[in-house]
């Protein structure tokens, strides 16, 4: 029994290894605002759906996914959607800030579920948030109030002379999404090599999906067969062999960038929309509790580092905040005025440290 | 396809000879601000250059070309039918499925009702110009062979042959109906495989032709062996389509069908079976010593059993089993020649100017634009007069019609070639 016993063991602590809490509570919050954006996102479809049903001129067919037709859930009328939106909203910023983290996040899950579930009856599931809705789903089952939640504050203000900083937790949650992640990626990647076999690499089939769309840089990237072959391989490579970063931490170095640049390149090329939601996601992959002091290490770094740093955070919160805004509601100056903010914020905290450092 | 032995409800006399002389060719036509293009020598010419083609073997000698209502031109060639427009001054395939003769194409004729006239050496034959399906007329004995030209005149379609000119006058008698002259109407229950039987009595020139059109699909895909095919699992509605030998269509069937699950999916024993699997994983799951030992095996079986399905789930199918997701998304393939379709509409205002609509300025949901356009196309009366106020209050304009296009790009060596749309629909207000 002891080879059976060890494997076990080995299973726990990989489904559920120990991980600073406050990892776990940043996580938690980059996930519950992700499911907020989602659920915001898709409100007008989910709406306009349950004012058809209640005015009895619905268009779209109500073919439910495979867990409702087990649960026999049928469509639900404009006032339930109302009362369920309330309560989604609610649960998922309660979940993000941490208050009554467990219950909140069990709440928003199910919810989330349910929203996510009855757009897709009327339309087609989507793969974009497998990861996040398995992960909202593993959320509850973990002390995602430990750190980094008003939870948290509560505790400490209720028990001060706890020592709260070093504590780790079992993160099964950010296992679990890093897990899904590289199923996602490797199994959108085999499926075209065993599926679409040798042919899928011709060029022309890249070509094909990318022109199929009408993305902003769909003619221009997919204009050349050649071109396509080549972007055919790297696309292959990256999503097939995505699971070594599992094994392999310092391959996130590649994986995760290439990762990132393959979905913006297939909203610019296609219409499947920013897939922030898949991105977003890898974050899982991240040591969260360290990015603040290896920014502050970078910003005090050489002037190159400072400046490269600058820009990426600026064009990682303008970008995000340019999808999250759905583009149409926030005028693009404002984008750019808090990008500019920000930058010069960031590079004139390098030059105090700078001068500080001399 | 099915030709259904039915009555004729016309003559079945098909083409009589008859004293006529076959009209000069049509060798030029205007073409916009593209220019005239101009039929010589077996090729074509746009503003005096050659046109280019898309297809790598060529379209081989050209015999004739004929304009549709639409402004598209059809060109009748050696290698095939192809088309071209104002817009897309190059000569592509035009989309055939089946039904339609092989060429030379020696001549060709567009008509006002959407379909294409053909005449090959050996064949005369009609194209729907819409869904790319066509019918060939049966060479009767001591019919006419060996055709030439093909023209119409007075309503009738005269062909040139070897033994003169013969005329057939298209169009007679009553569309395809059932027998009762009402649209037949069941519910039918298809194998796990989506195949359904019926059974059906049409009447229609020439025997009716039968398609299905799946609903939410806009493709008329043809009936083999009186059976509904390529259905997948749910509670679908199918119409199906009779289609006479001048390819007049008309709805003869709507049937409800409910296509089971395969039984590795069934909702009764799925549930089951995992769940038991549930079971023996959360027993092997169970910790042998240590503290809260039932909430770890939970944890153990739980996360397992979710990463095990989704194994389990990549190896199959896109399905409806989110968020257990396959992965055959994106794996069809694409070769040096496949077509690309995109749909379009188009509004048309009093004044006949004509603008590109977007699915919002509809009120039409992305997700699956063919998914609720199909609906739309099949049944126009009913669904754009609704979106006619709607566009009225998104897009602020007054529209008596729309165009709806399936625009199509071309894949070639050299790069993607935009090439002439095909008009799917087009509806005026009455």
């Amino acid at each position: 029994m002891r080879p059976v016993r060890r494997a076990w063991l080995s299973v726990d602590r990989l489904i559920a290894p120990q991980m600073p809490a406050q990892r776990l509570g940043a996580f938690r919050f980059l996930v519950c605002l992700l499911a907020l954006y989602d659920l915001l996102l898709y409100t007008p479809l989910v709406l306009s759906d349950a004012a058809a049903v209640a005015e009895g001129t619905q268009v779209r067919t109500w073919r439910p996914i495979y867990l409702f037709q087990l649960l026999q859930v049928s469509p639900i009328d404009l006032d339930t959607a109302n009362v369920l939106w309330t309560i989604s909203v609610v649960a998922l910023l309660c979940a993000a800030l941490g208050f009554c983290s467990r219950l909140a996040c069990a709440v928003g899950a199910v919810c989330f579920f349910f929203w996510s579930g009855l757009a897709y009856s009327f339309g087609k599931p989507h793969h974009d948030k497998v990861a996040l809705a398995f992960t909202m789903a593993a959320l509850p089952f973990a002390r995602v109030g430990a750190a980094f939640a008003l939870d948290s504050l509560l505790w400490r203000k209720r028990w001060p002379r706890t020592d709260h900083s070093s504590r780790s937790v079992k993160a099964m949650p950010i296992r679990l999404a890093q897990i899904t992640l590289a199923i996602g990626y490797a199994g959108a990647g085999w499926a075209k090599v065993l599926l679409g076999g040798v042919d899928w690499f011709n060029g022309y089939t890249l070509q094909g999906i990318m022109l199929g769309h009408d993305g902003y840089l769909s003619r221009i990237v997919g204009e050349s067969p050649t071109l396509c072959q080549l972007q055919s391989i790297g696309v292959v490579a990256v999503q097939a062999f995505f699971p070594i970063v599992l094994f392999w931490p310092r391959a996130r170095w590649f994986f995760l960038p290439m990762a990132v640049f393959f979905h913006l390149m297939t909203w610019m090329t296609m219409d499947t929309g920013a897939y922030m939601r898949v991105w977003w996601m890898l974050w899982a992959f991240v040591a969260l509790e360290q990015i603040p002091d290896r920014l502050l290490d970078w910003l005090g770094g050489s002037r190159w580092t400072a400046w490269f740093c600058g820009l990426s955070v600026t064009a990682m919160v303008m970008l995000v905040g340019y999808i999250a805004s759905d583009a149409q509601y926030v005028p693009m100056w404002s984008l750019f005025a808090i990008g500019g903010f920000l930058l010069l914020w960031l590079l004139r905290y390098a030059a105090r440290r700078r001068l500080a450092g001399c | 396809m099915l030709l259904l032995a039915a009555e004729s409800t016309a003559q079945d006399e098909l083409f009589e000879l008859v004293p006529a002389e076959a009209p000069a060719r049509d060798l030029a036509l205007p073409l916009g601000k593209a220019g005239r293009l101009l039929l010589a020598d077996g090729a074509l010419t746009l503003a005096g250059e050659p046109l280019p083609c898309t297809m790598s073997d060529g379209p081989g000698r050209i015999h004739a070309i004929s304009r549709e209502p639409s402004g598209r031109v059809v060109v009748g060639a050696e290698n095939g039918l192809f088309v071209l427009d104002a817009a897309h001054p190059v000569l592509d395939g035009m989309d055939v499925r089946d039904g339609v003769g092989h060429g030379p194409f020696l001549d060709v004729r567009a008509d006002d009702q959407g379909r294409i006239w053909y005449c090959t050496p050996d064949a005369v034959g009609v194209v729907d110009a819409a869904y790319g399906f066509g019918r060939t007329f049966p060479i009767q004995e001591g019919g006419p062979t060996g055709f030439t030209r093909l023209w119409f005149d007075d309503g009738r379609l005269f062909v040139k042959a070897d033994a003169g000119v013969w005329a057939y006058r298209p169009d007679q008698g009553e569309p395809p109906r059932t027998a009762t002259g009402e649209v037949a109407r069941a519910e039918l229950t298809a194998s796990v495989d989506g195949v359904a039987p019926f059974a059906l009595y049409v009447q229609a020139n020439g025997g009716a032709m039968l398609r299905q059109r799946v609903e939410h699909h806009h493709l008329l895909t043809p009936i083999d062996d009186a059976r509904l095919s390529g259905l997948h699992p749910g509670n679908l509605t199918v119409d199906v389509y009779a289609v006479d030998r001048d390819l007049r269509r008309a709805r003869v069937a709507s049937y409800r069908v409910h296509v089971p699950l395969p039984p590795q999916f069934s909702t009764r024993y799925l549930p089951g079976l995992v769940a038991g699997a549930g079971v023996l994983l959360f027993w092997l799951s169970w910790p042998r010593r240590g503290r809260r030992r039932f909430w770890r095996a939970m944890l153990r079986a739980g996360v397992i059993g979710i990463v095990g399905l989704q194994l389990i789930a990549a190896t199959m199918g896109y399905g409806r089993s989110w968020p257990f997701m396959g992965f055959s998304m994106y794996t069809e393939n694409y070769f040096e020649g496949s077509v690309l379709y995109k749909p379009a509409v188009f509004g048309v205002t009093a004044d006949g100017r004509r603008v590109k609509l977007t699915d919002w300025q509809m009120g039409l949901m992305q997700d699956g634009y063919w998914h609720l356009l199909s609906e739309i196309v099949f049944d126009p009366d009913q669904r754009f007069d609704k979106i006619v106020r709607v566009v009225k209050r998104r897009r602020r304009l007054d529209v008596v019609g729309f165009d709806v296009y399936d625009n199509r790009i071309r894949l070639t060596r050299n790069g993607p070639v935009d090439v002439a749309p095909t008009l799917v629909c087009s509806w005026r207000k009455r």
